[in-house]
């Protein structure tokens, strides 16, 4: 309610936005007119705050199949003079790669921006990588904000250095900085006037290698452009007169800065240059601030990117001072006020006022002494009761099994009580890297997918698997959504069809795998038998066997069901029949689910009614609430 | 010309209402006229993992991101989670504590006391007040006031620079007008608890006004 009047909000309204919220709205007053992206965090926010008003502005906003053809729905609207931007986490560029690169030697047409969160800390990825590499591989700009009003503002510095460059620029965010909320201060939303017109100009924008020889040059050429305009634009903000040490800090690793700065009382001693572009870096403005201090603290998030290009750039205009970088600062994690304290104490020759270990202790006893709470699988998701007849199956028939996992709510699958998961890579490796397992080794190979994955990168592997007669189960997973970012719409749904998605049947049917089932998640005691089956098929066939197992996201059941005014009837425990024997509690541990006085209990308000306990418990204990 | 930050860490369970508690009262200091961070994981928050939430204040720019022993207030939707938070205590945080234990959804394992947590705190800071928010929340009947109850809870303890009815009036913004009132009833309930609490641990001029508001 608040976000929507917010997002909209009128001109000099001063509003309370996470960081992503605050891209979109600059992406509002930038006039942008095509946005997509493919969810991933912490990235997601972003094109879902641009969805959820694109009716009431008359913008294109849609979710793609996967990163790739997002990128590619931003050239084409790029190419056809609109303004573009395009969402993805880190690793989403890895997937968008192959087109991103080649898109600098054609250069764009409307403004185009990619957004790219990479997420120090890991908090939900799989790597730490450093998407301003990117930036440098394919000579992309790369502006960095540091707060969420940045964050709006930016947008608008990174449209406007793209159509003067006609390069594509990444907006790189970290974590603390998409999801991070603060003060924004809205700007005016312009409405695009633009019409989408496709000006044929086959000599630039077919990159064949005669042509991609000569976009080489064109590139540099725009490449020296930028390095000026940044220059000569002053895209930088400088604090403080202080000259004993100069910082040079960008993104998410300034307001720890300053936080440091103000608490160990530094004023008179720093000077800050605070880059906005971090690639390339203005170099003659660098130059003069590093004349005017004594040494050089360079301060950013994960990999020295900043630090290896102010080295070299002291090495063209010959400077020799003392820098530090990656010697104070960590570089592994997101950045805390704790590294800056440290690191300028250190530097300044004072003595830490605070004793970290002190914490670091008290955390690590307190860790010891409570239970870990791991994200857990939700009452009522149909994962749960998909792993707990897999794990059934498996155990009657004894058979030893590697599990291929991908990208998902069910990658918690590795967590007691199922502990599936051998490998897990990326999107739609669970089924790239079972194959190529099923082929090579004597152990029975389950590999596991969700829907959203599923079309995003499984497709290609699948067909590969169905090629090469790799004998393995694949486990499709459909939930109906992209849900562990927040139940975004993908083909399955229809959402944009209006009706009835592309179902995953048809599509593996179509490789002419033979043994394509698909079962109800929630029928665990049917499931057990089909499941045997399947691993009976592959395992004396040598052939693939897919099992779509489908039942609603249990988030998205509750918002459907609220939406049809439909009442959950949820389950309980009979107290006499329940002997107290701990199957559910411990072998299904659904978080409805709960153990006091040697009974179970079901909590009737997380209780979806599902009905899958009531099939696994052993005494028949767990009835529908009449 | 105040250099402080007023911190403050918000922990529970996936599910609970740590986000939408810190966006209420990072709204309601917005208003203020301060500066204000809030951060938070996403991702996964609504799995039923552990959720926390820093917020920050203050009149100059600040990391969002609590710094160790740095928490004026800590607000814990759930016992286990509140210990969890121990890292960003100092013996002056004042801790809010919901006096109820949600069992991580993992087989075979142990569960400590209350007893025992509430101890574990009181090594670090004696300032601790417990809030029956599931009780009040059950006889109200809606678990989802649980959060309104620790709201109420934090305008008691008056550290922050705003008034019950400016915290007050930032959450009724924020739902639907429909709930004003059990909210407002949750909310009171909250408030008087930690209010009595406060005056019994004799805190009441220890802590007020840590920062001051803008003109």
């Amino acid at each position: 309610m608040v976000m929507r009047e917010e997002i909209l909000g009128s001109s000099g309204m001063k509003v309370y936005l996470l960081g992503n919220e605050a891209i979109a709205r600059g992406a509002l007053e930038a006039s942008v007119d095509v946005a997509s992206g493919y969810p991933g965090t912490p990235s997601t926010e972003v094109l879902e705050t641009l969805i959820e008003v694109s009716d009431s502005v008359g913008i294109r906003a849609t979710w793609a199949v996967n990163e790739k053809v997002a990128y590619e729905n931003g050239i084409a609207a790029s190419l056809s003079g609109l303004r573009a931007l395009v969402t993805m986490k880190h690793v989403g560029l890895n997937v968008a790669a192959d087109s991103f690169v080649s898109s600098a030697y054609t250069g764009v047409v409307g403004g185009f921006v990619i957004v790219v969160a990479d997420d120090s800390s890991m908090h939900s990825s799989q790597n730490e990588q450093d998407t301003r590499f990117y930036g440098q591989l394919a000579r992309i700009p790369v502006i960095e904000p540091s707060n969420a009003q940045e964050c709006k503002d930016f947008v608008k510095i990174a449209f406007d250095i793209s159509e003067k460059t006609e390069l594509p620029v990444i907006l790189r965010t970290t974590t603390r900085v998409s999801h991070s909320r603060g003060v924004v201060v809205l700007g005016e939303i312009k409405k695009s006037e633009r019409k989408p017109l496709f000006n044929r100009n086959p000599n630039r924008f077919q990159l064949l290698p005669s042509i991609a020889k000569k976009n080489r040059i064109l590139l540099l050429e725009r490449f020296n452009k930028l390095r000026d305009l940044i220059e000569a634009e002053k895209l930088i903000k400088e604090l403080g007169d202080g000259s004993k040490i100069g910082i040079i800090t960008a993104g998410a690793a300034y307001p720890n800065v300053i936080e440091a700065v103000e608490k160990l009382d530094l004023w008179s001693d720093v000077k800050i240059l605070k880059l906005m572009f971090t690639y390339p870096l203005p170099a003659r403005i660098i130059a003069d601030f590093i004349r005017s201090v004594d040494k050089v603290l360079i301060v950013e998030e994960l990999d020295p990117v900043i630090e290896n290009n102010v080295k070299s750039i002291m090495i063209d205009h010959r400077i020799m001072k003392e820098v530090h970088g990656k010697d104070l600062i960590p570089e592994f994690y997101e950045l805390t006020p704790r590294h800056l304290i440290i690191a300028l104490s250190r530097l300044i020759g004072m003595k830490v006022s605070k004793d970290y270990s002190f914490y670091d202790n008290t955390n690590y006893e307190i860790e010891k002494f409570l239970p870990p709470r791991p994200p857990a699988f939700c009452a009522g998701c149909p994962h749960r009761s998909t792993l707990y007849a897999l794990k059934r199956a498996l155990s009657i028939m004894r058979v030893k099994y590697i599990y291929s996992n991908d990208i998902g709510c069910y990658s918690l699958s590795i967590n007691p009580p199922f502990g599936f998961g051998d490998v897990l890579y990326s999107m739609g490796a669970g089924v790239g890297v079972g194959q190529g397992l099923a082929v090579l080794q004597d152990q029975f190979v389950v590999a596991a997918v969700g829907d959203s994955t599923f079309y995003h990168a499984a497709i290609p592997a699948l067909i590969n698997a169905a090629y090469n007669n790799s004998p393995l189960l694949v486990l499709v997973m459909d939930n109906g959504v992209t849900a562990m970012t927040g139940q975004q719409y993908h083909p399955g749904t229809g959402v944009l069809l209006g009706g009835q998605g592309i179902p995953i049947e048809n599509i593996v049917k179509s490789l002419g795998i033979e043994y394509v089932t698909v079962i109800n998640s929630f029928d665990v005691k049917n499931n057990v038998n089909i499941m045997r089956d399947a691993i009976k098929y592959v395992l004396e066939k040598k052939k693939p066997a897919v099992i779509i197992s489908r039942g609603l996201c249990a988030l998205e059941e509750i918002n459907v069901s609220k939406l049809q005014g439909r009442i959950i009837k949820p389950y309980t425990v009979d107290n006499i029949k329940c002997t107290g024997c701990r199957v559910c509690t411990d072998y299904f541990t659904c978080p409805a689910i709960g153990f006091s006085n040697n009974k179970a209990f079901i909590d009737p308000l997380l209780c979806t009614g599902c009905g899958s306990c009531a099939q696994i418990c052993p005494y028949r204990a767990i009835v529908e609430v009449k | 010309m105040s250099n402080k930050i007023l911190s403050i860490v918000i922990s529970g369970v996936g599910g609970q209402g740590v986000l939408t508690l810190s966006e209420i009262i990072g709204r309601a200091l917005m208003k203020k006229g301060f500066n204000v961070k809030g951060t938070e994981i996403h991702g996964l928050a609504q799995r039923g993992g552990s959720v926390v939430s820093h917020l920050k204040a203050g009149l100059i720019d600040f990391s969002p991101i609590v710094d160790d022993g740095d928490a004026n207030v800590i607000i814990g939707l759930e016992a286990l989670e509140t210990l969890r938070v121990a890292r960003y205590m100092n013996p002056g945080t004042i801790v809010l504590m919901n006096d109820n234990i949600i069992q991580p959804v993992l087989p075979n394992i142990r569960i400590p006391s209350k007893d025992d947590i509430v101890s574990r705190i009181q090594f670090i800071t004696r300032n601790i007040i417990m809030v029956d928010a599931d009780g009040i929340a059950r006889r109200l009947k809606s678990m989802r006031v649980v959060n309104t109850v620790m709201l109420g809870a934090l305008a008691g303890i008056e550290v922050l620079p705003l008034s019950a009815d400016e915290i007050l009036n930032s959450l009724k913004e924020r739902i639907h007008p429909r709930f004003h009132a059990i909210n407002e009833l949750a909310f009171n309930e909250g408030y008087k608890i930690s209010k009595n609490a406060i005056s019994s641990l004799g805190l009441e001029n220890k802590i007020r006004n840590l920062i001051e508001p803008q003109d």
